[in-house]
């Protein structure tokens, strides 16, 4: 389900969080060209309609473009979405543990992600390689396939690292959980996720406004660290 | 000498070690390209199986149909700065408002285009318990008829077109994408309908629990109110005609669709920030999507390998049961994972083996994907999570959540009979896409 990271209020200080915030300055930036590559897919479409019916002149090679582009949006993101724990998962599990355990558990599956892409890693750029010796291209216009496979490697590879920020985090906690948290996303409870579409549908005042009824659900109230 | 497992044996393994490691929380991606991986790799051979791992990353996120994905995405976001709610919800009660249960019904209506357009079920909740809540309390409802429909209004977000969760079903059951999204347009409006049917049976026996409103509206005030609703109907319209006409494909129409709510936008006065948060939440989950789609499909390939869909469709054949019990068995089984896991990665994970078995029962791949759809939709409502439920009660702390619960009732029961509906009228589900078809 939803993550999300921690928003304190000073800056962490340490070489993790500080590592952290500069990674997160190139993640936000793959994330926002890929968010341009999704913009220009619009215009594209656009484009492409309003040529085939008005002018009966369709863009070459249209279908060629979209799916080159497609890798940009399908991966420069990844890791940004690692980051703010967007990948979908099931916290139904780890949601009932905390501490110690659950700092293991969150460590063990980071560390399984980062087996994952390790072999990705290497097995995308074999793909991508092969496409480079043999000058393999699209079937329409003849674009190069090369870069578009160069991009999945390149992406894992920034994922990657914060797979490692993360596995790092999640250990540092494990050995001290009291320590403040660094470089990981925390689980967001069902009231969090509430708040959280409140925020992206109303704005962040209604979000911080937002409150909940106890007397259905009488959880524990103890969330630590999280502030937002 | 190497260890041999039967490759069956060895995809019924995988299946358990996928549902393991979902279920201790380890993000659904990853899961199954780890399982998947290791499961290929263990049925022909590190080499062979790592470099097909490689491949599908690039070959299943480039495929035309999945570019349409971003544009449904960009639509939702941007659809909050285009002003519909309001607009949508004033519309709705002008023109439907005089009816027994008025304000209620208008709510349902308005938060189906709504819901339709943003594609967001939790979303719609929220804004509508701040649009339509105080005007009905205001005009004498019950609390509980006016929080469940709100919390409910949103379900109808996943059928009626543009939908992203359509648009997966379609690429992983290798179904086409225009006649998914078609196929839910009427059972999206059927929704709504019987919807709106028993808020009406409700108010007409009950009228306390909301009152007629007071108010008339001339023809004039009517049709003064229709430009409000422009956005939804030419986003829906634009989608529909495109893809029942031919005239584009489902990308070109998103692309359209989109253009014309960012136009409207920015029209509304949608300051850069605004534009800039909603490109980068559109790429945040267009990432999300992509990547849980390659990973599913990794592990898809090693249960290709494994033959263990066809063994399951076999098994499910084989009962003694006839097919409509097996269909609802399937259905409660999504029932209850829907009420913990998230739709997407709920679908995704059980379509390949669930998929091949109710194809074999002699179901209609169209039929089951807007079935399936309407029943992850309906665990949005359900407890003990019901997240729309909690956003009702986050906007509108003063009702209760279990009031809030109480008033989903009659509209879960209204889901129940949609589905049997559908159950036993298929047609109303495959008859527009088989007239695009045509």
């Amino acid at each position: 389900m939803i993550t999300k990271t921690v928003d304190s209020g000073s800056p962490s200080k340490g070489p993790l969080a500080s590592f952290d915030r500069w990674y997160s300055i190139l993640e936000n930036f793959l994330n926002g060209f890929s968010a341009l590559a999704i913009f220009a897919v619009m215009f594209l479409g656009v484009s492409q309609v309003i040529g085939r019916k008005f002018f009966n002149f369709p863009i070459p090679g249209y279908i060629d473009f979209i799916e080159q582009s497609m890798v940009v949006f399908a991966f420069f993101g990844i890791s940004y979405c690692q980051r703010l724990g967007g990948h979908v998962r099931m916290d139904l599990f780890m949601a009932k543990l905390s501490g110690r355990p659950l700092y293991f558990v969150e460590m063990l599956a980071t560390l399984v992600g980062l087996f994952a892409i390790t072999i990705l890693i290497e097995n995308s750029w074999l793909h991508f390689l092969r496409a480079y010796e043999f000058g393999d291209s699209s079937i329409d216009i003849e674009l190069p396939i090369w870069p578009a496979k160069l991009i999945i490697p390149l992406s894992f590879g920034v994922l990657w690292l914060r797979f490692a920020i993360q596995a790092v985090g999640f250990g540092r906690l494990f050995l001290d959980p009291t320590a403040e948290i660094v470089g990981v996303p925390v689980i967001e409870d069902v009231e969090e996720q509430a708040r959280h579409e409140i925020s992206d549908a109303l704005g962040a005042e209604a979000g911080a406004n937002a409150k909940f009824d106890h007397t259905y659900n009488k959880k524990k109230q103890d969330k630590t660290g999280s502030s937002k | 000498m190497e260890f041999e497992l039967d490759p069956l044996v060895s995809g019924m393994i995988g299946m358990a070690a996928l549902v393991l490691m979902v279920f201790l929380g380890v993000r659904v991606f990853i899961a199954a390209t780890v399982v998947g991986m290791i499961g290929i790799v263990s049925i022909i051979g590190w080499d062979a199986g790592t470099g097909i791992v490689g491949t599908i990353p690039h070959s299943k996120s480039t495929l035309y149909a999945l570019s349409v994905l971003p544009m449904f995405i960009l639509i939702g976001y941007l659809a909050f700065h285009a002003g519909i709610t309001t607009a949508a919800f004033d519309a709705a009660k002008k023109w439907i408002g005089w009816v027994p249960g008025g304000l209620a019904v208008a709510t349902v209506f308005a938060a189906a285009g709504f819901a339709a357009v943003s594609g967001a079920s939790t979303a719609t909740a929220a804004v509508f318990s701040r649009v339509a809540i105080p005007e009905m309390l205001k005009a004498g409802y019950d609390r509980k008829l006016a929080a469940g429909v709100v919390a409910a209004g949103g379900t109808l977000a996943s059928l009626i077109p543009p939908s992203a969760i359509l648009v997966i079903y379609a690429i992983i059951v290798e179904q086409s994408v225009g006649a998914l999204l078609l196929a839910g347009f009427i059972p999206g409006i059927v929704s709504a309908l019987i919807y709106a049917a028993i808020i009406m049976g409700r108010a007409y026996v009950n009228p306390e629990m909301a009152p007629p409103i007071t108010e008339k509206y001339s023809f004039g005030d009517r049709v003064k109110s229709l430009p409000g609703t422009l956005p939804i109907v030419a986003v829906i319209g634009i989608i529909f005609s495109a893809i029942y006409g031919g005239w584009a494909t489902p990308t070109e129409a998103g692309a359209l669709g989109a253009f014309v709510v960012f136009i409207l936008a920015l029209l509304h006065g949608m300051k850069t920030k605004a534009l800039k948060d909603a490109l980068f939440e559109t790429a945040k989950l267009t990432v999300m999507i992509f990547s849980i789609i390659w990973g599913v499909l990794v592990f898809v390939r090693f249960l290709g390998f494994s033959g263990l869909p066809e063994a399951f469709a076999e098994w499910i054949l084989a009962l003694p049961f006839p097919p409509t019990v097996i269909i609802v068995l399937i259905l409660c089984g999504y029932a209850v994972l829907g009420m913990f896991m998230d739709a997407i990665g709920m679908l995704l994970l059980t379509l390949p083996i669930v998929y091949p078995a109710v194809i074999g029962l002699g179901y209609d791949p169209i039929w089951f994907g807007i079935i399936v759809v309407k029943m992850v939709e309906i665990c949005l409502i359900t407890p003990p999570i019901g997240l729309n439920c909690y956003v009702v009660n986050g906007v509108r702390p003063d009702i209760p959540l279990m009031d809030v619960f109480k008033g989903i009732g009659p509209f879960f029961i209204a889901d129940v009979v949609t589905i049997g509906l559908f159950i036993a009228f298929p047609a109303l589900i495959t008859w527009l896409p088989q007239q695009m078809l045509n």
